[in-house]
């Protein structure tokens, strides 16, 4: 090394070699990806949520953070000191100041113009995008600038540096977008950031010069001065009860602070948006309250890292102090301090919300949007479900804040720097992937429906490999005596009770009637509640604090090693209890709900689920009934709710349900073309499969369907008229217009509609459920009786006390229109099973659907089919 | 019989290709006052810190207090007071604090002693630890580690970087501590003279292996400085049985041996010289005559 300057460029180098070669690294796959997967001409717009810009801009965001503090020296220190960041040991070397801070400025500067340059490149060779050159280069140089400027400078107050760089790096990113969007044309931001430069550049000097004699404004030192405020510090009298609680009270002067303090900065100036007029929107309220109601968990990521490190000024930056280490405390006592901690940090950050958001919301008046969404939500759910999702979720916000807090724990205790590193590396890398290919699945459908059917098997994956790290974290926490045996037992069993008594809830929730299988709120609980990583902390603690490689223990006596080995057993049980309870949840719902037929159509495999009477009789030709399920839904369960196998066992008539495609599985009936005409062939398919098989009446072939399965009810009235003696609905949700179906065969048609039905609305128009508004039904089944040449006025008659009978008759072919008008109906099968109520409305006992169905069916036959059949 | 406080046998640890121990036997009774010595990277801290659980062994067994320190931290340091060689006690406390957390740890806190204590170290109860000269810190250290009156002392290097007033005042608690019965003490040194002036038994470590352990009055014993004026001039001194270390050059050197004196006048007679003068070395000669590098040879006359 021949020259100072090169000595610093070759400290710079040295150090941060590795994060220069792990950018290489990404850029490399990264380009190999797109050159190899997605082909060369796979352009792409700059839209914020294009997935492939985000891979280019997020590895240069995070580049360029970095930059940011290698070249400021912000690794070297204690960004929140008062002194200069600036290493003091280089003031002793014989350079000038203006040398001292020149270099790495230059260097500094250059490194982000040349990132900006490449990543250019990069976007313009493999993005295709086009950006400029210059004036981000100088941007991002500038903001380096003053960074170092903001870093070097020594302050009065522990704590202000932070606090400036933050709204002055805030200011200058304002300052920027807004130019972007105002469009401000590039030689004025060139000629507005080229002299940043130098200015950066002599205030940076006054800086270190400062700092380099030891110039640093002491304001808190100052009131020390005035007055003896020293001995004002209250003096302890009580004595702390033990070593758990002194250790508790350690950790919590040590870290516990910090994420309340955090909080307590951040929400008054979220809140604040609250009360610039013109901001009290419902949607901008709701924005403010869910940017408020995420602090916690989200700065708890941050908090983390204190926690983790438990001293920087030991030889290997996370090990245990010889003076935490030497502390006659198990290994278990100080995590358990540390966890404890985390609670009592974490529940005062969320009293500061649950105060500061009322408050706000008083303040700025919003408190009636909030009331109106209460509102809304209890009618939607009623007022015990709408109480408990609230519960549930403010107290999963406040779990997920302190699993943030500790689950760092268990890699940050092992105090290798390398499982350290490496994990941040880990999670930083996968956040890169993540997002992009997120975006990518939600743009491909057929990606998304993959995803959600593979959904419950990487659950179950998931939740394998939490339980088989805490069987054995169980196992090795136990062989080397760190907790006590019933404290196991103990922590094992109130998970256990934990995870049962969530997953009750999640059932009561969303899963009665059993609409949403139960496996899925049972593989939810088993994630959602902690086990493995904080029963990992004390292990990591114990691998940090007692350096050396494990030896096998010594020998014990037979008895207690007996008696000791129970304990594994019952914890292993102990924790095995809710995988074995999802396990039988999951085997009885596949059991139950499996569909027992297939058939090719269309080159695709069809399912469907059979139902032959036992009452069947190979001599008689034997009606035949299909019934479709609603979208989303699958045969089992519209065979449980419509009923249809009882009565089909009392009159004797096969029952089939045929199964809908994609996910959620439906019935293309909302538009034509191919799905349509598949689905379309596969019932004719299967009605010829059935043939084929049973002695099948074809003159009463009969199809019904409930929501979706009724608008296919209508698609094949249109299409399979010749073959389809009458059809029936509840609930029908309809898409196609009237002028779709040409068919002019009179076909007979019973329907059911709930009054109260908010999914197809009994009288049209928008619901949740579809982009397209929904018919109203009286006009539609009235329509359906012009088709079938009906006399134009129905008879009304009251069935029950609420429901009304509508008949169109005098129709040609003897094809009766008949629609069953049910008062206070919800979404659901009258006369079936209920569905949940919550979400579909109420089920009518008043009448029975699937009855009064069979007996308009068995009043009409198909009209020629007896010629087809002698045909055949 | 006076029983081990710490047992030792056949400790061996490598750090990679380092081998920092090699098959350490020490057992130190109860009552002791026990010098580690060597030099720095002997194996001294890593030898102390297998005693406090700190490393866990490898090869080899650590007993205290006849327990295991890895697998009964509690029952071992409760009785242990330890001043490190690190100055880790954590900046953001004050002293009172300090004091307060402490004494949670040890059931036998001496509330008065430690008061007596800050007194005498004359450090200010509200004063930041980051804010303590080196000295006041190890004077800090030290009182945490004395006030619950530990059966087992155990200071890493308690001197080093300190003024001579703060070194009086930890040679002095260490007398205070053996003047109570039944309290042992050990503790690693590199200035001997200290160690020479409390300690009543010695080891030395060199290279992570036992040089020499002994009481202190019996190495005195066992060893001599002699000064041998040669017949003629020698560029070399001649081997001798029981000498350690030459020193000097010419016609005059200077030898620390094992051994009576009578046994080198034989020898040294043989050789053709006589021994001018004879005494008792330091035991700072003793150790580097026993664990440092040769003399280097004279350059040639």
């Amino acid at each position: 090394m021949h020259s100072p300057a090169l000595a610093i460029a070759w400290e710079f180098h040295r150090r941060h070699r590795w994060g220069l070669v792990a950018l290489a690294g990404y850029v490399l796959v990264g380009a190999t990806f797109k050159l190899l997967i997605l082909g060369p001409g796979y352009t792409i717009t700059l839209d914020p949520p294009d997935s492939m810009a985000a891979v280019i801009i997020v590895p240069f965001s995070a580049l360029f953070m970095y930059f940011l503090a290698v070249f400021s020296f912000g690794f070297a220190g204690d960004f929140a000191a008062r002194q200069s960041i600036y290493p003091a040991r280089m003031f002793a070397l014989p350079m000038t100041t203006a040398a001292l801070t020149g270099w790495p400025m230059l260097y500094g500067t250059v490194a982000m113009a040349s990132l900006w340059l490449l990543t250019a490149f990069l976007a313009r060779l493999v993005g295709g995008i086009d950006v400029p050159w210059i004036w981000p280069a100088l941007y991002a140089a500038a903001f380096l600038a003053w960074t170092q400027v903001l870093a070097w400078m020594p302050y009065g107050v522990r704590g202000l540096r932070v606090i400036v760089a933050v709204l002055w790096l805030a200011t200058i990113n304002a300052v920027v977008f807004n130019t972007i969007y105002y469009q401000v044309p590039e030689h004025l931001m060139v000629a507005v950031l080229a002299p940043q430069l130098p200015l950066a550049y002599l205030c940076a000097r006054f800086a270190v010069a400062r700092a380099r004699r030891g110039d640093v404004p002491d304001w808190w030192g100052m009131f020390a001065r005035l007055g003896p405020i020293g001995h004002a510090l209250p003096r302890r009298r009580d004595h702390l009860p033990s070593p758990a609680r002194a250790q508790m009270w350690f950790e919590w002067r040590r870290h516990g602070r910090s994420l309340p303090v955090w909080v307590g900065i951040l929400l008054p100036f979220e809140l604040a948006l609250l009360l610039v007029p013109g901001n009290d929107t419902p949607t901008l309220t709701f924005y403010t309250l869910l940017v408020g109601l995420l602090t916690p968990p989200f700065m708890a990521a941050f908090a983390a890292a204190t926690v983790r490190k438990s001293n920087s000024s030991v030889s290997d930056s996370y090990g245990v102090t010889p003076f935490i280490a030497t502390r006659p405390l198990t290994s278990a006592t100080l995590v358990v301090a540390k966890l404890i901690m985390a609670i009592w940090s974490t529940l005062a950050a969320w009293l500061l919300v649950l105060v500061a958001i009322p408050l706000g919301l008083t303040l700025s008046g919003t408190w009636p949007v909030v009331t109106e969404w209460a509102r809304q939500g209890i009618e939607v759910i009623g007022v015990p479900r709408a109480c408990a999702v609230v519960l549930l979720g403010l107290s999963g916000l406040m779990v997920s804040t302190w699993r943030q807090l500790v689950q760092g724990l268990c890699i940050g205790l092992t105090g290798r720097d390398w499982l350290v590193k490496s994990s941040v590396f880990l999670r930083l890398s996968l956040l890169i992937f993540i997002l992009p290919t997120a975006h990518w699945i939600f743009e491909h459908p057929s990606a998304m429906g993959a995803l959600l059917d593979a959904l419950p098997w990487l659950l179950a994956a998931l939740v394998g490999f939490k339980m088989s790290a805490a069987a054995w974290i169980a196992m090795r926490l136990y062989r080397d005596r760190l907790l006590r045996d019933r404290v196991i037992i103990t922590g094992a069993a109130c998970w256990l009770v934990v995870v049962l008594a969530l997953y009750g809830l999640l059932v009561w929730l969303v899963s009665t009637p059993p609409f949403i299988p139960r496996y899925l709120p049972a593989l939810a609980a088993i994630l959602a509640i902690p086990l493995a990583r904080p029963s990992a902390a004390p292990l990591a603690l114990a691998w940090n604090r007692h350096r050396g490689a494990r030896r096998d223990a010594a020998t014990e006596s037979t008895t207690t090693f007996k008696k000791r080995r129970s304990v594994i057993g019952v914890v292993l049980v102990l924790i095995g209890l809710p995988v074995a309870l999802a396990l039988v949840e999951a085997v009885s719902f596949f059991v139950l709900n499996r569909n027992n037929g297939t058939i090719v159509s269309s080159n695709q495999e069809r399912e469907y689920l059979l139902y032959v009477p036992r009452s069947y009789d190979r001599n008689k030709p034997t009606p035949l009934v299909i019934s479709m399920h609603g979208a989303g839904t699958w045969p089992a369960l519209q065979m449980n709710l419509s009923r249809w196998n009882r009565l089909a066992e009392e009159q004797g008539f096969i029952v089939v349900y045929p199964s809908g495609t994609d996910f959620p599985r439906i019935w293309h009936a909302q538009l034509p073309g191919a799905g349509l005409t598949a689905d379309v062939r596969f019932i004719s398919e299967l009605i010829d499969t059935l043939e084929a098989t049973y002695h099948i009446d074809p003159s009463r072939i009969y199809a019904d369907g409930l929501s979706n399965g009724g608008g296919m009810a209508f698609v094949l009235s249109c299409t399979l008229s010749d073959r389809i003696a009458a059809v029936g609905m509840v609930g029908s949700a309809q898409f196609l217009p009237w002028s779709w179906c040409t068919d002019q065969r009179a076909v007979p048609m019973i329907a059911f509609h709930g009054t109260a039905d908010r999914v197809t609305p009994y009288h049209g128009g928008l619901s949740s459920v579809a982009p397209n508004p929904f018919p109203d039904i009286p006009t539609w089944v009235a329509n359906w009786a012009r088709r079938n040449r009906c006399a134009p006025t129905p008879v009304d008659s009251e069935v029950a006390p609420d429901v009304i009978r509508r008949t169109y008759a005098n129709c040609a072919d003897h094809a009766d229109v008949v629609l069953y008008t049910v008062e206070g109906g919800g979404h659901s099968w009258p006369g079936g099973e209920p569905v949940p109520e919550w979400l579909c409305g109420p089920t009518s006992r008043s009448v029975d659907a699937t009855r009064q169905m069979w007996a308009f069916f068995r009043e009409h036959r198909l009209r020629g089919a007896q010629t087809v059949a002698q045909q055949r | 019989m006076t029983e081990s406080i710490i047992q030792v046998s056949d400790l061996t640890r490598r750090f990679g290709a380092n081998t920092a121990l090699d098959s350490v036997c020490l057992s130190v009774p109860r009552g002791a006052v026990y010098g580690l010595v060597g030099a720095n990277g002997a194996g001294k801290t890593t030898l102390i810190k297998h005693i406090l659980g700190l490393l866990r062994v490898e090869s080899g067994s650590v007993r205290v207090f006849g327990l295991d320190p890895v697998a009964d931290p509690v029952g071992v340091l409760s009785r242990i007071g330890y001043l490190s060689e690190e100055r880790d006690l954590p900046g953001w406390m004050r002293v009172h604090e300090l004091i307060w957390y402490s004494r949670a740890f040890y059931p036998a806190w001496d509330d008065a002693y430690a008061e007596e204590l800050r007194q005498a170290f004359a450090l200010d109860a509200t004063a930041r630890i980051k804010d303590l000269s080196k000295g006041q810190k190890a004077r800090a250290g030290l009182l945490i580690a004395l006030a619950h009156r530990p059966e087992l002392l155990v200071l890493d290097e308690p001197s080093s970087g300190l003024d001579p007033v703060v070194r009086r005042d930890i040679l002095g608690a260490i007398i205070r501590t053996i003047a109570d019965e039944g309290r042992t003490v050990l503790f690693s040194s590199h200035l001997l003279e200290e160690v020479e002036r409390v300690a009543d038994h010695v080891t030395m470590i060199s290279h992570g292996t036992i040089a020499l352990s002994a009481p202190l009055d019996a190495i005195r014993q066992s060893h001599r400085c002699v000064t041998v004026r040669f017949a003629e001039s020698r560029p070399q001194p001649p081997a001798l049985a029981g000498v350690l270390r030459w020193d000097g050059d010419g016609r005059e050197w200077t030898a620390v041996c094992r051994g009576g004196s009578r046994e080198l006048q034989a020898t040294v007679a043989e050789w053709g010289a006589r021994i001018v003068t004879e005494r008792v070395p330091s035991l700072d000669e003793i150790f580097v005559a026993h664990v440092g590098t040769p003399a280097a040879s004279p350059p040639d006359s």
